[in-house]
Formats: C-alpha cells, structure tokens, sequence
C-alpha cells in the first residue's frame, strides 16, 4: 500500500511569504487615553439604558461593548479599520444615557468623540494616500461626498452669514413649489438625499441675528442674561428664540445677544472633526467674554451641552482652556435658569391640553437636568403633564445620526413615537432642534395630527394668554 | 469541522433570520466574558433568538454539532456565568424581552427570560405590584440571569430571593425538548424540577419563559439610615431589631471606607467618625409603621448610634437609599478596578469577619470597603485594584479566597447571590467533599448528559461532573446486593441493637397502609442511619422512611417494604444559635419539641401542624408539607440545609445554615417533597422566625360560601397583609363546634396597630357581605387564637381516614377557587355525599374530607382530576386506592422526574411506587 504524501506544513522558522499587515492603531492626536477607557469596568449596568441596545440585543452596539471595541483598537487586538469598530462608533447616537448610569463615571461621550476623530483621521490620511495599508473601510469617499462635507462643515456652520444666506434659500426652496417639484421629480431620491430632505426643518423667512441688540426685562430687571442664538435656531427655529427672549423678558431678565457667536460646534464634535470644533468654541468664548452677566442661556439642549463642555475640548490649548473654564461656569440651559431663579407665575394664562415630554438626551444625560422642564411644564394652569414610556431614551436624532443611520434613526423614531402616542397627548414637548425635526417627521410619516413644540414656546403662549 | 461550522452559520441565518447571528471575530469579541472579567473567551457565534420556538431550534442544531451551549442574558454576572469557556455558541436572550402576559387574580406574570429586573417591577406597578428579588444591578440584569444565579438583593431580607418567586419555567432541554417544570399551581404533586433549576447557572437548559410570583406593593414604608462608632454595635443592632419581632425588609451595612467613598462623592454629610452605617426599612400597612420605626430608634439609640436620620416622606427616603445605592459607584471611583466578594456567614459572625477583612487588607496592603447585606449575613468586601498590575491582581485573589475560607470556618459558604461561575469553581471542593459533589452531578448527567450546556462551570476545574456521577452510578450499582438476603436481620441487628430492631408483632405499628415491614429499625444517630442504609442496599431490600408515621396514608398503595427505617431517635438538636435565627436539628424532632424550644427563645417556626407531638420535621420535609399559615412563606422557603442519606447509605450534605446560598444545586429544593423516593433526610436546617409582636384573626361567618369568596376577592385587593386566609365550609365549621354556610379565618401578625387594622379592615369588608358574624380572636386568657388554628390545621387529618372516611386535596390557581369549591359542592349533591371543605384561600389549595362510598370516591376524584388536574387522594382506607391513581393528573416534566429517580436510586429501593413518577 502507497503511503500517502504528508503535505509540508510552514514551520515557524521559515519565512512567510506575505508580509504581515501591521494594524491601524490609534495616533497620538485626540486619542481616546487608556486612563479613560480603562474606567469602564465591564459591569453592563449601562446596557439597558442604551438605546441602540435596546433595539437590536447586540452586545457591540453597547456602550460596554463599544467601550471594548475601543480598548481592542487600543491594545492592537484589532484595528482601526475593523468594519465593526467603525460600523459601531457611527452608529452610537452619542446620548449618553450610559454616563448618567455608569457607577464607574466613565466619560463616555468623550472617548466616542475621541474615537471618531481617530477614525476621521485616518480617513483623510488615507484620501491624501498616506497610510502605511490601504484599507477599505476607510476608502475616501466619493468625491460629490467628500465636497458636500467639505461645503456643510467648513463652509456653512463656519460662517453665519453664509448659513443664513444658504438658509434663505433653503425657505424659498420650501415656499415656492421647487420643493413640490423636486420631489416629484425624484431628482432627490437619484441624489441619493431624499432620506435627507425629509429631515429638513420649516425655515423662518426672517433670522435672528446677532447684534449685541438688548431686549429689556419687563419690569424691574433683577438678572442680565446673555443668549446663545445659533445657527438652526436662529433660522428654522426662529420663533422659538422669540418665545425665549419674551420669557427670559418675563422672569426680570434683560437679555442680550452678543455679535460674533456662532454655530457651538456640536455637529462637528460628534462627528469627531474635534479641529473644527474648537475653532467654534474659541469663536463663542471670545464673543460672550466681558458682558459682565449672570448667565449665558441656552435654549436649544444640544448646544447646551456642548458649551458646558467647551473646557473639555480645550483642555490641551493652555491659553484657552481658563477661558473656557470661566465661560462654561456661565452656561444654563434655559430651564435650569428659570427654576433656578424661580419662574415667575404671575400672568400665567391657562393652558388646557394635554403634553407629554421627550427628553433631548444632551439635556437628561449630558446636562443632567430632567426635573426643572418638568416644573416648568406643571407650573402652567390647566396643563395636563402624562409621561410616555422611556421618556428618556433617545429619539434616534442625534445630531445628523438621520442621516448616517437612516434605518436605526427610523427605528427608534418609530419608538419613541410610539410611547408618545399611546399617552394620547394632544402635544409632544421637547428641548431640542434635532428632536423636534425627528419628532415631527415621524409624525408626518404616520400622518397624525399631534403638534410637537419647545416647552419654551408653551411658558410663553401661557404668559400671552395670562396677558389678554 | 471548519466547514460544518460555516454550514451551521449559514443554516442559523437562513431559519432565524440574518440579524438573528453574530459572526465576525472582532463583534465575538465583546461577547467574551460578563461582569466578571477574570476570563476572557470568545464564543464561535453568538444567536440572538427573538421567540421561544428559534432558541429551540438554536438548541437542535447545536444539539447536532455537538457544541457548546452559553445562555446569556445581559452580561452583568460577577462570577463569569457567561463566559464561553470552550466557545461554542453564545443564546442571547436579549431581545426575548416581552412579558407576555400579566395574572393579578393569580398574582403571577409570564415573562420572557429577557425582562429586565427592574422593568417588569415597573410594569406591574400600576397594578399595585412588584416582582420582589430586586439584585443591586436591577436595572440592567434579566430575569433569566436572576433565574440562574438565584438573584437575591437588599430587599430578600424580608422578601425572599429569586427561588421564592419562581413559579415555574418553560424551559429547553440539551437535545431541543421543551417542557413546562410546573404549572406553577401550589402544593402540586411532583419532584420540585422549578427549584433544581433556579441556581443552576445555565448548565441544565435554556429557560425560555417563566411564571413568576407577584408581590403586593405595601401600603407605606419607614427607612432610618443609622450611623454608629464601631461595626460591633451596629452588627448588634441587626440581631437586635431582628430578635424583636420586627421584620424589616432591609438591613444593609456599610462599613467606614464605605462611608468615606460615598460621603466624598455625593456629599452626603455623614459625621465622619462614624465606623458602620445602617440602613433599616421596614414596611406594610400604615398602621403600627410608625411606632415600629420608633422601636427601630430606641434600639439604635441604646446601641450607642452617633446619628439617626429617620425618613418618613418618599424623598427622605430615596435620599437614604441613594446612600446605599451609589456607595459601589463611589468606591468604583477611587481604583481602576474592585474585585467584589460575596460570601455569607451567620449574622453573629459577621463582627469577627469585619474585624479579619480588615487585617486581610492590612495583611496584603490592599484598599478594602464593605457594602453588605446585614440582616442576611450576606458579605460584599469590595477589594481595589489596578487589574493591569499582576501583583495587585494577585493579592486580591488571595484576598478572595482568604475570605471564603474563613467564611466556610464560620460556618458559612462561598455565594450568596453571584453564583459560582468560574470564579468560585475551585472552591466547591472546600465547601463539600467528593459525595456532595457528586450527588449534585447527577443534576447535571441527567438535564445535560453530554456537558453542552455551560460547560466547565461550577464544578472544579479538575472534575468532570458526568465523570463525578457516573463513579457515583458505579459506586452504587457495585455494591448492591453484595449481601445474602439472609443476612439482613442479624446485620440490623448489630447496626441498631437487637432492643432497636422490630420484627412480626413489633413491627405491627410501623404499618403502612396496613402492609407491614419485615423489619423495623430505629437508628440512634445518623451514623446508624447510614449504616443501616447501607446493609439494607447490600442486601437488596426496599426500605421506607418513618418520621412519626403521622402521614404514612399518604400516596400510592405500595407492597410491603423489606425495611422501614424510623428516624425517632435522632431527634436532637445539632446546632442553635438563637441570634442567627437559624437551627439545625435531626430529622426524627418532632415540631411540637422543635416549637417548644424556639418559643424559649422567644422564636417560632411558623406554621401548624396535624398531630404536632408526632410529627417530625423530617417527616414534614419529605412530603413537601404546606400548612394555611403562609404569610412567611412555606416550610420549603424555610428550608436552608440538609444532611441526606444515599440509597447505598453515603452520607452527602447540600445547602447550609445560613440564609442566602448559591453554591451549587439546590437538592435542598429536590428533596423537599420528594417523599424519600430519592434519599432519607436525616438533618434538616431551618431558618426561624421571632414571634410576633402580637397576633389576632378575625373569624367572619356567612350566610353563603359566595358572599365569603366575594369578601375574599375584596381583601385580595387592599393592601391588607394577612398571613393566612382559610375558608371554612359547613362541614368545617361544623368539626370546628362552630355553625354557619362559610366563613374566613384571617389572621394578621406583627405590631399590634397593624394587626388592629386588618381586623378592622377584614370586619368592615365582611358587613358589606352581610356577614352574620365577625369575631376577633387573640391569645388572651384562653389561647382562642392558637387553638382555632390548631383545629384548622387538624382538619383533614389523615391518620383517621378510615371506613368511608376520605381526605383530597384539590389544587388550582387562586383565582380558580370559587369555580373549585362550586365545582366540589355540585358534586356533593349530585352525588349525595358530605364534603367538608377547607382552603388555603389565597392560595387555590382545597382540603376535603369526603364521606362516601367506594365507588362515588372513584367519580369524584376522576371528575376533579379531569377538570383541574390537581386533585390529590391523600388518605382513605388502603384497600379504596385500588385503581386510583391517587396524585391525579401526571405532572409537567415527568420525563425529568423518571430520569432523577432512577439516577439517584437506580436500584428502585427507595419507597418503591409511592409517588407520582416511580
């Protein structure tokens, strides 16, 4: 009988012919520390609280799992082109619910926004061609892409007036039927941003504009308060801003808005372009420092929370980060504000309807506040306050997460809609421009008649009916 | 294999969806271990089934390539309970988070193994109910995980832990089959296949719903957060306000590091000398809350407590817990990482353990607090350390195992709560020797005979447990009938003494069921009793079980035994520390004895019995007997410890004395009620009771048994918690010397406003119902009450069912009763017989003492197994239960109960066709 031929096995010794892949790590810029992510100590109690854990059981798509995904990239157990490292770090809402949770304190937001600045990195690395390995994953983009980004971030949220020029035209677009036409059309869905249109906020055909105009308080005024005003408050959410002042006006506040802010650079931050955010930050600092006032009000949660962390951002720069430790002391979400000072319940006019409550995640988690707009809210006459379920889980919003996760944004829209619904509110309350816009496209999708508004809008309606 | 592996992937994908699978390394990497991660490994694949039928079909195809099996339910186990020890394939029950469906008639709920803690309480709460086990991680941890690990939490001191919610589990089987363990209907006959399976880690099946008991929300809650100068008088104070019939719901301690962590994190201004803090809660109704709370004070002050902060309002209250709640965060903060250590002691121990955890820090220089659960003798040392320094990691190890060993000095064991896992696997063999262990592998070779489920758990890592059971099998089945039949007699002899040894007319009053033994021994200790055992195996002989013989009419009629084995002179006390509220006894003490002596201590256990004086515990143990006193829950609740004798007289011990234990299966749980089909008890450990502070029933007779049931439903409904609720038919008031259609007997322990108010409460209800009378009843001059309740409890007795005499038991679901007794007094009259009915009322369990002919008994009990499946003929002439199969319908899970049967007694020597499975 023949022998059979053992096949030659490689042995250790001899060398391989391919050249072993070295793997992406994480660089030294904005790196996401071992000291941060070492933090987490793996005990899962923020699972439940997560929302794209609650909807799909992935244990990746957990703030402890992505903690791990990050502590592998960072121990070289993979790198930082694994398909799900990066599938995980997009698709995190970011709405720290987890922090507010975790009994270890783990920065959660932080080392996310770390983490995609890394994966940010890399990615321009590899468009300008200098990455050692050439990876799929971060395969630059298309160019119409990469132009778009380049036009939305460094353009548009850099400079107010061209967002408000690229604003204005976004309102004739929606009032003069080019918007019927468009979508008719299908033009939209053949540029792939139909997904994107629909997420388009109703623009204001005026803007608030920043001037260093001051809005005297009714009354005697006891506080001065300067106001945030924005980019997509000041322009699709304009009237929200104006309910904010005429509140502000009621509760003995003179409010100023300071010329030269601009966008907060949440969007930039988020999507990990931590550069851009900066510049945003120093921007805002540099516009709100010497005012000489009690507080620096934020109507919009998303921007609040991102300005109470300006020291944060800044902490390597030495010559900044004081000034921002002196400007983020300043910083009070609207509604901490007026329950801080006591709101004025004088001339609160009765408001008989029924609301329940969506809470913007950067107000419950990143700012902690989840009582006050609650107060607020039961403080106006003949409101009637019924809280949905998971009031605090996210709305699948966050920020431009609609557009990056389309399918898990609708998801949890759906969700979230869903517990809004079923209390038989005739209004849905929130705190944010991206909740609202969430809120109100489901809304249209499931073709209800239920209103959503800014719980702001509704302290002012009540003062107005309080007046007549 | 590789390419086997990519087949069963793709076939996962195609039958339960492409979500469904988790395949990628990097993604399989985050399921490498749980809370715990002192052991990382990473499964082949993860399935994410979303209803029971895909775990079945997960578990079938696992089932054919022979792969491992790890339930995982949300990762936050601390003993490595999920970890993929050897791969395979990871079922996580993660979106399985459905509760399916809500029973308040019946107090339960159906739940998916997927619910989170937390939520279900939360979703029962508008119903004015909560799932009482409440682990510190309620938030995040399922049901399913409680299941396994037997959850307990700070609120198990007064409530119970996840064992004595557990109704009854749909679970998976290794091979796919899927069965119900019960139909969660109390006082069922059947092995308890519920509580072997709560504890057991995953290692036995995949629970895919559970029927789980639903506790009343109390009507008020007081909390007193108590600071003192030292761990000693705070630890006095635990024993203290237990001892003195207060039964909080909590006693949680924290010891100074503790303090100082959660002071500096939350600001909490605690004084800072303060060495221990307490926090007590108690609750129920309003009423006697208040001066409990001041009771609770005055000891605290006597103790020398620094500060007491009482809170009275909700927020006063959370400010408390928050204290308590956040204090492993706190200390989270102040390392990298902490190794948590769970282990429990008797409460008395618990200063000298303080004192040698500290010297353990010293000893090894290592940072140390302790947050734990007081009142249970529950420790949590918290060790601090930096994981990436192996020496650090080292000497918090040496840390653990220190303090599980001094724990098992103490008289105590390895886990409270967490389990065993991997982390405390290699410290079984300190716990229990080589017989205990393999006693438990039985379990495992008969749910998990080819170790796919959660393999290399539990047992020590140098053990096979299928090895352990199958020397176990071999042990047995070589030494059986290894003696000539003929040299029985003379061998008991010599065992017991000739004076201890009962043949022909002697052994006349050991007759059971009117068959008598060949030989009747009376063993002096438990090494006679193994020994007896043991000669009684070699020589092939059947032997039964003898307490008091006061339920020996109980069960199928069987052939008469070879030997009966009588336990009267093993009726000692092995071990009474009043303080710990734990005992443990011989088998043979009869309750009345056993009573006597814990009322000199001013403690009880806390039911009535039939015959008391009579009556042993082990006895009572082996039928799984329930009384109408069930506010504390039943004698299986009570239930800490035993010491078994095998068929082949191997002595094996599971369980302890103390009240919180998940170290390995719980045969406590199987042996209960397993009438000595399985073993002989010979010990038993008990957890007792304080007597109450005071005690009354309100007896309310009525014109109709409806307007009783009605009255029933209306109590049911309030806040009102009774300790027991019988209803009374005619019959029964009638051998109670009392008249009247119907009545209820409801009576109410504790401070003596609240017990006030349930009679009240009860009376005003009654009137609402016409009531024709309402009396209440306490122990004055004439012991009114206690006697009323030893009368109820004798009421059907069945030692003195004879002639035509009969005793059922008829069990349903609460909610069930009044369509039961309608069912049963129709009967009655359709059949011209008297029926005298009792029942536990809130718990569906119909006692009746039937007077008949033979042939109406045969209809009646075949008409009430048919409708209600449950319907028990206890006791009645032997010569009736011909043709009877006298424990009704054929349980859930007989399957698994033939298979442990006939693997714990393979030669079918223990009390042969007496039960339901034989």
């Amino acid at each position: 009988m023949a022998t059979i031929p053992t096949p030659k096995m490689a042995s250790a010794s001899e060398p391989t012919a391919v050249e072993p892949i070295p793997l992406l790590g994480f660089s030294d810029k904005d790196r996401p520390t071992d000291e941060l992510i070492n933090a987490c100590v793996h005990c899962g109690l923020c699972l439940s609280s997560c929302p794209t854990y609650r909807e799909t059981g992935l244990e990746m798509s957990s703030p402890r799992g992505r903690i791990q995904l990050m502590k592998s990239v960072s121990e070289g157990l993979i790198g930082l082109d694994s398909p799900v490292f990066q599938e995980q770090m997009s698709q995190c809402l970011n709405c720290r619910a987890c922090e507010a949770v975790c009994p270890s304190g783990v920065q959660y937001g932080t080392i996310l926004e770390a983490s995609r600045a890394q994966i940010a990195q890399a990615r321009q690395l590899q468009e300008q061609k200098q990455l050692p390995v050439r990876s799929e994953t971060l395969k630059g983009r298309p160019l119409w892409q990469r132009s778009l980004h380049q036009i939305v971030f460094n353009g548009l949220f850099n400079d107010m007036r061209q967002f408000r020029a690229f604003s204005g035209l976004m309102s004739l677009y929606q009032r003069t039927g080019a918007q019927w036409v468009a979508r008719k059309s299908g033009i939209l869905k053949l540029i792939r941003m139909a997904e994107m249109e629909t997420m388009l906020p109703a623009t204001s055909r005026h803007f608030v504009v920043p001037q260093g105009q001051v809005y005297k308080a009714e009354g005697e005024a006891t506080y001065m308060v300067a106001m945030l005003t924005g980019c997509i408050m000041s322009t699709a959410f304009v009237h929200v801003h104006e309910a904010t002042i005429r509140v502000l006006q009621k509760n003995h506040c003179d409010v100023i808005l300071p010329p030269n802010q601009g966008c907060c650079g949440a969007l930039h931050g988020h999507s990990g372009d931590l550069d851009g955010a900066r510049d945003l930050a120093r921007r805002n600092i540099a516009a709100f420092e010497g005012l000489g006032v009690d507080a620096i009000i934020v109507n919009a949660a998303g921007c609040g929370s991102t300005l109470k962390e300006y020291h944060h951002l800044l902490h390597d720069d030495p010559e900044w980060h004081a000034r921002a430790e002196r400007f983020v002391a300043k910083i009070k979400d609207v509604h901490e504000w007026l329950t801080e000072i006591g709101l004025n319940r004088e001339g609160l006019g009765t408001l008989p309807i029924q609301v329940t409550y969506q809470e913007p995640c950067h107000l419950v988690h990143a700012q902690r506040i989840s009582t006050p707009p609650r107060t607020l809210l039961k403080a106006i006459p003949g409101l009637e306050l019924r809280e949905m379920a998971e009031s605090a889980l996210c709305c699948g919003s966050a920020g431009i997460y609609n557009i990056t996760q389309p399918e898990m944004a609708a998801r949890l829209g759906e969700r979230k809609i869903n517990h809004a619904l079923q209390t038989g509110a005739q209004v849905i309350v929130t705190a944010n421009p991206g909740c609202h816009v969430q809120l109100v496209g489901e809304l249209r999708r499931k073709q209800r008649d239920v209103q959503v508004r800014f719980i702001i809008e509704l302290l002012d309606e009540a003062y107005q009916r309080g007046a007549a | 294999m590789k390419q086997d592996h990519i087949a069963l992937i793709d076939t996962l994908r195609r039958e339960l969806g492409a979500n469904a699978v988790v395949d990628n390394p990097d993604a399989l990497m985050t399921y490498d271990s749980d809370g715990s991660v002192m052991v990382k490994t990473p499964p082949d694949l993860v399935v994410l089934p979303t209803t029971p039928a895909q775990i079945v079909m997960a578990v079938q195809h696992a089932y054919r390539h022979n792969i491992p099996i790890v339930p995982r339910g949300a990762g936050t186990g601390l003993s490595g309970g999920a970890t993929p020890m050897r791969g395979g394939m990871v079922i996580g029950t993660a979106r399985m988070d459905k509760v399916v469906q809500v029973d308040i008639p019946n107090r339960r709920a159906l739940v998916q193994p997927g619910v989170i803690n937390f939520e279900l309480s939360q979703h029962v709460k508008s119903y004015g109910y909560k799932y009482a086990p409440d682990p510190s991680s309620q938030k995040a941890c399922t049901i399913g995980g409680n299941i396994a690990t037997n959850s307990g939490g700070p609120h198990c001191l007064k409530y119970g832990v996840t064992t004595n919610h557990i109704l009854a589990l749909d679970l998976v089987l290794h091979d796919g089959t899927r069965l119900w363990t019960s139909d969660g209907v109390s006082d069922r006959a059947g092995y308890d296949l519920t509580g072997v399976v709560v504890g057991s880690e995953g290692t036995l099946g995949l629970v895919v719903q559970a029927l789980v008991r639903l506790t009343r929300l109390p009507e008020a809650k007081r909390v007193v957060l108590a600071l003192f100068p030292d761990v000693v008088s705070a630890s006095e104070v635990v024993s203290t306000v237990v001892g003195a019939g207060y039964l909080p719901t909590s006693l949680e301690m924290m010891d100074r590091n503790a303090i100082r962590a959660v002071n500096e994190g939350y600001q909490l201004g605690l004084p800072p000398e303060s060495e221990a803090l307490l926090l007590i809660e108690v609750d129920g109704v309003e009423d006697g809350l208040d001066e409990q709370l001041e009771a609770i004070l005055a000891i605290c002050t006597q103790h020398g407590a620094l500060e007491l902060r009482p809170a009275r309002t909700e927020e006063e209250q959370n400010r408390a817990w928050a204290a308590r709640k956040n204090a492993f965060g706190a200390i989270g903060r102040l390392a990298p990482a902490y190794y948590l250590v769970d282990t429990v002691v008797p409460r008395t121990r618990l200063p000298f353990m303080m004192e040698q955890i500290e010297q353990l820090g010293r000893q090894y220089n290592m940072p140390m607090a302790n947050i734990f659960h007081a009142g249970d003798g529950n420790l949590h040392p918290l060790v601090l350390y930096n994981p990436r320094d192996p020496d650090e990691v080292q000497r918090a190890h040496a840390i653990a195992e220190a303090v599980m060993r001094l724990s098992i000095e103490e008289g105590g064991v390895i886990s409270g709560e967490h389990g065993i896992g991997i982390e405390k696997q290699n410290y079984m063999a300190m716990l229990f020797n080589a017989a205990d262990l393999q006693a438990m592998a039985v379990i495992y070779a008969t749910f998990n005979p080819r170790a796919q489920f959660n393999p290399a758990k539990m047992f020590p890592s140098n053990s096979d447990p299928l090895k352990l059971a199958e020397q176990r099998h071999s042990r047995i089945t070589r030494s059986s009938n290894t003696l000539a039949a003929s040299e029985l007699g003379p061998r008991l002899a010599a065992v017991v003494g000739q004076r201890y040894l009962h043949t022909g007319a002697g052994a006349a009053p050991f007759a059971v069921q009117g068959q008598t033994a060949t030989y009747v021994a009376e063993p002096a200790d438990l090494d006679q009793l193994a020994t007896v055992l043991s000669v009684c195996h070699r020589a092939g002989a059947t032997v039964v079980a003898w307490g008091g013989g006061t339920h020996q009419q109980i069960g199928n009629l069987i052939a008469a035994p070879d030997v009966i084995v009588s336990t009267q002179r093993l009726n000692r006390v092995l071990k009474y520390e009043p303080k710990d509220l734990t005992i443990s006894v011989e088998a043979g003490m009869p309750i009345a004895t056993l009573q006597r002596l814990l009322a000199a201590q001013g403690q009880m256990l806390p039911f009535e019995v039939d015959q008391p004086e009579r009556a042993t515990i082990g006895g009572l143990v082996a039928l799984g007997w329930t009384g109408a006193r069930r506010g504390y829950g039943t004698l299986r609740d009570l239930l800490l410890g035993l010491t078994i004798i095998e068929v082949d007289g191997t002595i094996i011990r599971n369980g302890g004395l103390v009240v919180k234990n998940v170290s390995g299966y719980d045969l406590v749980r199987l042996f209960n009620g397993s009438m000595g089909t399985l073993g002989i008890i010979a010990a038993v450990n008990l957890k007792v009771l304080p007597r109450p502070v005071h005690e009354s029933t309100l007896l309310a007779t009525f014109a109709t048994p409806e307007a009783a049931l009605a009255t029933l439903a209306q109590i049911n409904a309030t806040h009102l918690v009774p300790t027991a609720v019988e209803y009374l038919d005619r019959g029964a008031l009638a051998q109670l010397g009392s008249v009247g259609e119907a009545a209820l007997a409801v009576r109410a322990e504790g401070m003596p406003a609240a017990c006030e108010r349930h009679m009240r409460d009860v009376a005003a209800l009654a009137q609402q119902h016409a009531a024709l009378e309402t009396r209440t009843l306490t122990d004055g001059d004439h012991n009114d009450h206690s006697a009323l309740w030893q009368a109820i409890a004798s009421l059907a007795s069945t030692h003195d069912a004879i002639g035509d005499i009969a005793v059922l038991r008829l069990c349903v679901p609460p909610a069930d009763l009044p369509a039961a007794l309608a069912h049963v007094a129709e009967l009655a009259q359709t059949h011209r017989c008297t029926i005298a009915s009792s029942a536990h009322a809130q718990h569906g369990v119909i006692l009746m003492r039937v007077s008949c002919e033979q042939a109406t008994l045969h209809t009646l009990h075949r008409t009430l197994v048919q409708r209600w499946r449950h319907c028990h003929l206890l006791a009645c002439a032997p010569e009736r239960k011909a043709g009877i199969a006298v424990w009704g319908a054929e349980p859930e899970g007989a399957v698994l109960m033939q298979a442990l049967k006939r693997a714990y007694d393979p030669t079918l020597r223990l009390n042969p066709g007496r039960y339901v499975v034989s």
